[in-house]
């Protein structure tokens, strides 16, 4: 409590709290627009935060994150076309709501179960991270290395439509990470004699090429093939069509608190991402309804529900970053990306190194609820003219950005040239459908795999005993085991049943 | 019958990971072999290529090549990433502005942009302002371009 008190004090300076809006009015602005994600939002704010304080700058990428998420709902639901993957299940009564001229009233509801969604997810991780982080205290090499194992398979496991193709690239990740020095030898690896290669390959300069540039590439040829869709929007004149009133916020109240509860325990397992919860709040919520039917002609209740399950997942999937030091999903890599950056390694010794910097930033993430709330507000008039930006426009833009952006981590080239093969990789990969969360997050895993793994050995002098003779290591491989199989068996039942 | 690109693609990737088994650990990391099981730093990327080689011919096998129908590289993609290699190449010549004001304009007509003068002042405007935010408010030394100094 009276870190908590400590940490009130060293969020709330003006300073601090403009940095926090400013990054949720970034976010709702990248957010709003179709072709640029909250992943490449956070990717190339990063580099503006390096001069800055750790407080406000991890402040300022949770506002992007947060107000990434609403910002989303904007273009899905004012033109049919998602700003973020997150809010594809609010196409689904969004856009309906808008052709009947209700676009202002779904906003609005977007809003709403947005902010209450996440506030409410916040409050669950400010409980249950310091006493997990203290538990995590206890983990040596042979748990760590488990516990990263199991993680990392979840996260191959779910997030592409193959299991096989997330473990290749999960594997390429891993590899990825041990260009450089070896942490245990000091030696070099995979360097061919470049000293840029030395201090290994840039987390920023992959992630922005992985996600950013490749995200052009995709959308320049998708161009090609599709033309770009028309923007039209009606707007109605009746009051009841532009406001939500208390009667009917409380009548979405329910399928709120279930898109919160749902969003909340999926978000805190690694590899869950946000997409996924909306969707499957949206299903849960029909099925609740008295009128299903309505489900999909613009009913308010499923903007609800989507944004809500969506919006859940993001002081969720803090959990496992701040407690454990283990990402989540993208934008908590670029996070703890950004962590390190400022010299703090996020993980149980967190809480004790740099307890006031957490209860800090518990705080912030309260400030930039509230920030979503009020320029959300604010920008739900304005956002018709943002969606205005042409995409020829765009693309050079976010090129540019990319270049720039990268080259100043380190002034230096050799990033952006490594950026934009990660670009070119992370376009290839898309294109023959293997995901890239999982080559991401084993880049960042990877060291910590490695280590924890040599360590172990070092310990049991050799023997891989060690791994099954510790009870909790044990438990996270019979975890492991029991998930590939089980999905295996999925994915083999329905193919048997297709032939 | 659809060409199984999975298939190909799981063939690409055992065969490097037999070369990285092979050849490029041996080479490329210093002090292979040395310091016994878990101290070796050749130890974890053996690993990687053994899990490598399982998970690419078990891929071989099973994968059905349900992807859509693939084209790579559409010829927009192709000048698009051609014009981002002559941006990294250019800039050391000819500087960050310079260099950034040529390729924008470039991109701008290549997106398909046509009123000349929203190309002239996008392509001037946006790196001036990058420009100013970089250079003067983070303090990051851009490249200034040989050919000038």
């Amino acid at each position: 409590m009276e870190q908590f008190l400590i940490g009130l004090k060293l969020m709330l300076t003006w300073h601090n709290v403009m940095f926090a809006l400013l990054g949720v009015a970034v976010g709702i602005f990248v957010g709003s627009i179709p072709g640029l994600t909250v992943t490449m939002a956070t990717a190339l704010m990063v580099p503006l935060t390096f001069q800055m304080d750790p407080i406000p700058a991890i402040a300022m990428l949770l506002g992007v994150y947060k107000g990434g998420m609403f910002g989303g709902s904007i273009s899905a639901i004012l033109i049919n076309a998602p700003g973020t993957p997150a809010a594809s299940a609010t196409v689904l009564d969004g856009f309906p709501m808008t052709q009947k001229g209700q676009a202002l009233k779904a906003l609005k509801m977007a809003l709403y179960a947005s902010v209450t969604a996440d506030t409410l997810s916040d409050v669950v991780l400010i409980l249950v991270a310091p006493p997990l982080a203290r538990l995590a205290l206890r983990f040596g090499p042979p748990e760590i290395f488990s516990l990263v194992l199991f993680s990392l398979t979840i996260i191959a496991a779910v997030s592409g439509r193959s299991l096989i193709k997330g473990l290749l690239a999960a594997t390429l990740g891993v590899l990825f990470a041990t260009v450089g020095m070896d942490p245990v030898a000091g030696t070099s690896r995979f360097t061919f004699g470049y000293v840029e290669m030395l201090k290994g390959i840039g987390l920023l300069p992959m992630l922005i090429g992985l996600f950013a540039v490749s995200e052009v590439l995709i959308r320049v040829e998708a161009e090609v093939k599709e033309g770009i869709k028309g923007i039209f929007i009606k707007d109605s004149d009746r009051p009841e069509d532009r406001r939500v009133s208390w009667v009917e916020f409380r009548r979405c109240l329910r399928t709120i608190l279930r898109g919160t509860a749902l969003g909340t325990f999926l978000g805190a397992i690694p590899g869950i991402g946000s997409t996924i919860t909306a969707f499957l709040n949206y299903g849960m919520a029909q099925r609740a309804s008295k009128h299903p039917e309505r489900f999909g002609q613009g009913e308010l209740e499923g903007v609800a529900a989507a944004e809500s399950g969506n919006s859940a997942v993001c002081g969720a999937t803090l959990i496992p970053l701040l407690s454990l030091g283990i990402p989540g999903d993208i934008v908590t890599a670029v996070l703890l990306g950004a962590f390190m950056i400022q010299g703090i390694a996020p993980g149980p010794t967190m809480f004790q190194e740099h307890g006031r910097v957490i209860y800090a930033l518990f705080v912030g993430l309260m400030v930039c609820n509230l920030g979503n709330l009020l320029i959300g507000s604010l920008s739900v008039r304005a956002a018709r003219s943002v969606l205005r930006i042409p995409q020829k426009v765009l693309y050079p833009t976010i090129l540019l950005l990319c270049f720039v952006g990268t080259y100043a981590i380190d002034n230096s080239l050799f990033d952006v040239q490594a950026m934009f093969f990660f670009g070119i990789l992370g376009y290839v990969m898309r294109k023959f459908d293997y995901p890239l969360a999982p080559l991401l997050i084993a880049f960042v895993l990877g060291p910590m795999l490695e280590n924890a793994l040599r360590q172990a050995l070092i310990m049991s002098e050799g023997d891989i005993g060690i791994f099954i003779s510790r009870p909790i290591s044990l438990g996270f491989l019979l975890l492991t085991v029991l998930t590939v199989s089980l999905i295996a068996f999925r994915i083999w039942r329905r193919t048997a049943s297709k032939d | 019958m659809r060409f199984n690109y999975d298939r190909l693609i799981a063939l690409i990737l055992f065969l490097f990971s037999v070369v990285l088994y092979f050849f490029i650990i041996p080479w490329g990391v210093e002090g292979a072999g040395e310091g016994g099981t878990g101290l070796s730093p050749d130890f974890m990327p053996r690993w990687i290529a053994v899990a490598l080689a399982s998970l690419s011919l078990l891929h071989f096998f099973v994968a059905r090549g349900e992807g859509k129908g693939v084209r790579l590289f559409h010829q927009r993609v192709l000048i698009s990433i051609a014009l981002f290699v002559l941006y990294i190449a250019i800039t050391p010549l000819l500087g960050y502005l310079v260099a950034s004001v040529l390729i924008m304009a470039v991109y701008l007509l290549h997106f398909g942009v046509r009123r000349w003068h929203t190309v002239v002042l996008l392509s001037i405007l946006f790196p001036v302002v990058l420009y100013l935010f970089f250079a003067k408010v983070m303090l990051v030394v851009l490249p200034k371009g040989s050919l000038f100094y």
